[in-house]
């Protein structure tokens, strides 16, 4: 770079970002660039030619949940004046039209990646799917159809909206029908209380850590059989946050913690092993902040005693954890 | 901040311009790394993940290490300032020793040290004045923000994080607050930082750090004056509610009712044609929000319909708008118009997905 470059001392007009446009004058020149790579990135950097996909996309989304909101707060106001089939049929109808839309723009299925061509159809499609699942457990709730199995419609939620994650090849969508399983499973077992005797948390933390390994399995299983192999991260990370908190939950509510925070011991171990020999930096940090916490149950367990010396050994646990983490960025050589 | 520090900067923009060209394929491999051949980065660049980590770890180290210290010394209150000003000493330093180490300057530690430094030193500063020099309301607290108003800039001229300069100009605002005239402080003081720091958001001798900072204080000048116009805000004494006994204020003039209705009006639209005009999309947002503001407080006032109509039909405008607005983008000559472009040019789609993918999530 030279001098000028360095005491920040261009030739420049103001609305520049002076850095990059001298810097591609100076690699056009020296014949890095081609003049028409040049003529755009000069564009760019000079604030002639701005990008407004993000401000299009943030009101796509915003309008979906305004949306959204006004169907949910419209039922809630007016089922009793209208009636709920007709209610039910108008967010049907609406959300099989925005599918129906969704259905005639998408590309061809694929197991690989099929990234769609027209801006709004995540958003199109996020509104159909939710539209649906509203319109479901409207339905559920006046016309009781499962009765007392009705936690049993967000199965329906979570199949229909993983199908057409698959179709559609969205990530959002899948993510969707991963917290509507998820759910499910929390929300049967707290109704099944009554049948299972006295309340049963701990069911509760097995029902997470089932779906937490569930879902991790079933990632790395579709990836390795070339199924929406992309859509892996989505289901390891859902699946790992489910699993810690499961165990998480373990070490810090139940009075067994010591063979709990073992369990998160090992689990965080695994999963960061794992995660570094693959190079996959978020599942490596969710495992080393997991292990932390519990280890802070083990530091700060019992009464009395030494608490500025616990709160010690936490900053040193601490930095250990930070150690962990700056040495495995450098070795996995990852951004 | 140190001349080096600025010239690491100003490679890392030219840098991550070059992996934005990569990833859209405007560039081959093989220019991208004669590129960062040309362009060294002697610093660590982690990517945020690892930051946020970093961040979140060291603050727990940091925050447990100082809890140590206090249980261990049991200071009385009145000695307390002397462990807060050394803890917040010892943490200043530590980020200023991290920020000169070229594997540490970007890891996330240097936000966590300098921020809970500061926080801190002004609270050292508060029991000082409160417990030790019993230097009560109004004057204390007054004297406790003009503090952290400069040791905030201070870290943002330092090191050149957005954040601080951020913090400088809440820490600022708090205070014009708190005088007599506060409402009409806020105007001033946000049309000064507006249009003062204006003029460097493009300045070349300025470091890109220090750019950015002046693009928040922009904002942060005109979020505060349109706290300070906005009609809803007028009407709830917000900015009168940071001073002492507030509740005995009178309430609203008219005359301040109808300026105020006006600059809740007028103001976000002004703003959003400034970033259209100026092409400055951080501009442009702070407009679309400040819009979105001004119509929530619209219907707050003028109760034209049910709340479910008004939800259902913004979110349908909305999303219309967009995809028109998409439309319109596309159709122009080479997919622009006016220099807008509805296509990424060289952004991260896939963080753009991600953060879509987990706000539904």
């Amino acid at each position: 770079m030279t001098r000028a470059g360095a005491t920040g001392k261009w030739p420049y007009a103001s609305g520049v970002n002076p850095d990059v446009a001298a810097a591609v004058d100076r690699l056009e020149q020296e014949g890095v660039l081609t003049p028409a790579q040049e003529r755009l990135f000069s564009r760019v950097a000079r604030r002639e030619l701005v990008s407004a996909q993000l401000e299009v996309r943030a009101a796509l989304y915003v309008g979906v949940l305004l949306l959204t909101g006004g169907i949910a707060l419209f039922v809630k106001e007016n089922h009793e004046r209208i009636g709920p089939a007709a209610i039910g049929l108008a967010i049907g109808a609406t959300a099989a039209g925005c599918l129906a839309w969704a259905w005639r723009n998408s590309p061809p299925f694929a197991w690989g990646g099929t990234p769609a061509t027209h801006a709004g159809f995540d958003y199109v499609l996020l509104l159909g799917a939710l539209l649906v699942a509203t319109d479901l457990a409207f339905l559920e709730t006046q016309l009781g159809l499962l009765g007392e199995n009705w936690p049993w419609h967000l199965l329906v939620v979570a199949a229909l909206t993983l199908l057409l994650a698959y179709r559609f090849d969205s990530k959002m969508l899948l993510s969707l029908a991963l917290a509507s399983f998820a759910a499910w499973r929390g929300v049967s077992v707290n109704l099944s209380r009554v049948t299972l005797g006295a309340g049963d948390p701990a069911r509760l933390r097995a029902e997470a850590l089932a779906c937490g390994v569930l879902f991790v399995v079933v990632g790395v299983a579709l990836r390795r059989a070339g199924r929406k192999p992309h859509f892996e991260d989505v289901y390891v990370n859902a699946g790992l946050l489910l699993g810690f908190g499961g165990l998480l939950s373990g070490v810090f509510t139940t009075l067994n913690w010591p063979t709990w925070t073992l369990l998160l011991l090992l689990g965080a171990g695994g999963t960061a092993f794992v995660s570094f020999r693959a190079k996959r930096t978020l599942p490596f940090a969710q495992a080393v902040l997991a292990a932390y916490l519990g280890l802070l149950r083990a530091v700060f367990s019992g009464g009395g005693g030494d608490v500025a010396a616990r709160m010690l050994l936490a900053a040193v646990l601490g930095c250990a954890a930070l150690a962990m983490v700056f040495l495995a960025h450098r070795r996995m050589r990852t951004p | 901040m140190k001349g080096e520090w600025v010239t690491a900067e100003r490679a890392e923009e030219v840098r991550a311009a070059a992996r934005g060209w990569r990833r859209a394929g405007a560039v081959s491999e093989g220019t991208f790394e004669e590129i960062s051949r040309r362009y060294p980065e002697p610093r660590a660049l982690p990517a945020p993940l690892w930051r946020v980590v970093t961040f979140v770890l060291a603050s727990a180290v940091l925050l447990l290490a100082t809890a140590a210290l206090f249980v261990a010394a049991s200071p009385r209150l009145s000695n307390a300032w002397i462990l807060c000003a050394f803890a917040g000493a010892a943490f200043v330093l530590m980020a200023e020793i991290q920020a000169r180490s070229p594997a540490m300057a970007l890891r996330g530690g240097v936000e966590a040290a300098g921020f809970w430094g500061i926080v801190f030193l002004v609270a050292g500063l508060f029991l000082l004045f409160q417990e030790n020099l019993r230097i009560s309301e109004p004057t204390g607290p007054n004297l406790v923000l003009a503090g952290a108003a400069l040791l905030f800039a201070l870290a943002a001229w330092r090191w050149g994080s957005p954040a601080w300069a951020f913090l400088a100009a809440l820490s600022l605002f708090l205070l014009l607050g708190r005088a007599p005239a506060g409402r009409l402080l806020w105007i001033a003081c946000g049309v000064a930082l507006t249009f003062f720091f204006e003029r460097f958001l493009d300045r070349p001798s300025w470091a890109p750090s220090h750019r950015r900072c002046a693009a928040v204080l922009v904002v942060a000048g005109l979020l505060g004056v349109y706290a300070a116009l906005n009609l809803y805000a007028l009407d709830h004494r917000f900015v009168e509610f940071l001073r002492e006994r507030a509740r005995d204020l009178p309430g609203p003039r008219f005359g301040e009712r109808i300026w105020s209705t006006l600059g809740t009006a007028i103001l976000p639209v002004a703003v959003v044609w400034w970033g259209v005009r100026s092409r400055r999309t951080f501009v442009l947002d702070t407009g679309l929000v400040l819009s979105a503001l001004s119509l929530m407080t619209l219907r707050f006032y003028v109760h034209l319909a049910p709340i479910w109509v008004v939800l259902c039909v913004s979110g349908g405008i909305l999303f219309l708008l967009a995809l028109a607005l998409n439309r319109w983008l596309a159709r122009g000559s080479e997919g622009e118009r006016y220099g807008f472009t509805a296509e990424p040019l060289f952004a991260d789609e896939a963080r753009l997905r991600a953060l879509g993918y987990s706000l539904t999530a």
